[in-house]
């Protein structure tokens, strides 16, 4: 009986360790597709506001139009559908708030729909475009 | 300048904001080809496509609330118009133009 008992031990330690080993590899191996392409799931309302609030931290200055504070970046869920909470995003490019001057003569900064939320205006248009 | 980078136009001058993401390609040479007057970036990270999902996809926020209150998709052949198009009527509607 303590034979088996202890055998039923020794089973389970291997088995415990034998998937901590892997439970490392499949880390390390997510941390290098993490940085590459990511999928198109729209998934991960909070760590996407978390990640895109520190990049936002230095963002361009939005606000020489109507500056505003209108607090922190509302909270999660986000999501893409009508009457989703779109999550913080952060860019970089050049920022035309006027439209009076071709944008490649403007200074390129950090962008973020944060600072679009700062700029004091009421609605704004986001286009996803392919250079073509 | 085209018609929707003239809609652009006036649409940021009706006090709006427009914001072009390009997907893949140079910020630049884009611009100076279009002749581009609204906002051009392009993403910092992979969250932006994780969110917007893809190319050809146009959504209109409420910045007090950063709620879509509305999205298009055109197409990825170009058999479609572009939803940038209906995106900004959409826009200047909000904006009472």
């Amino acid at each position: 009986m303590t034979s088996r008992i202890s055998r039923g031990l020794s089973i389970g330690l291997s088995l415990a360790l034998g998937l901590a080993a892997c439970g490392s590899d499949d880390s390390s191996g997510g941390g290098a597709g993490a940085s590459g392409s990511g999928g198109l799931a729209q998934t991960g309302g909070t760590g996407a506001g978390g990640a895109a609030v520190g990049g936002a931290g230095g963002g361009f200055d939005a606000g020489s139009d109507a500056p505003v504070d209108p607090g922190p970046y509302p909270t999660g869920p986000y999501g893409n559908a009508v009457g989703d909470t779109l999550a913080n995003l952060a860019w970089e490019g050049y920022v035309n708030l006027d439209a009076s001057a071709s944008s490649d003569t403007l200074p390129y900064g950090d962008y973020s729909t944060d600072d679009m939320r700062k700029s004091g205006k009421s609605y704004g248009l986001i286009h996803i475009a392919l250079q073509g | 300048m085209g018609g929707s980078q003239q809609k652009g136009k006036a649409a940021i001058e009706a006090g709006g904001l427009v914001v072009e993401i390009l997907h893949s390609g140079d910020l630049l040479s884009w611009i100076k080809a279009e002749d581009l007057h609204v906002t051009v970036v392009k993403p910092k990270d992979d969250q932006t496509l994780d969110q917007l999902v893809s190319r050809e996809w146009t959504y209109v926020i409420d910045l007090k609330t950063m709620k879509v209150v509305w999205k298009g998709f055109g197409s990825y052949d170009g058999s479609k118009p572009s939803s940038v198009e209906e995106g900004l009527t959409q826009l200047m509607t909000l904006l009472g133009k």
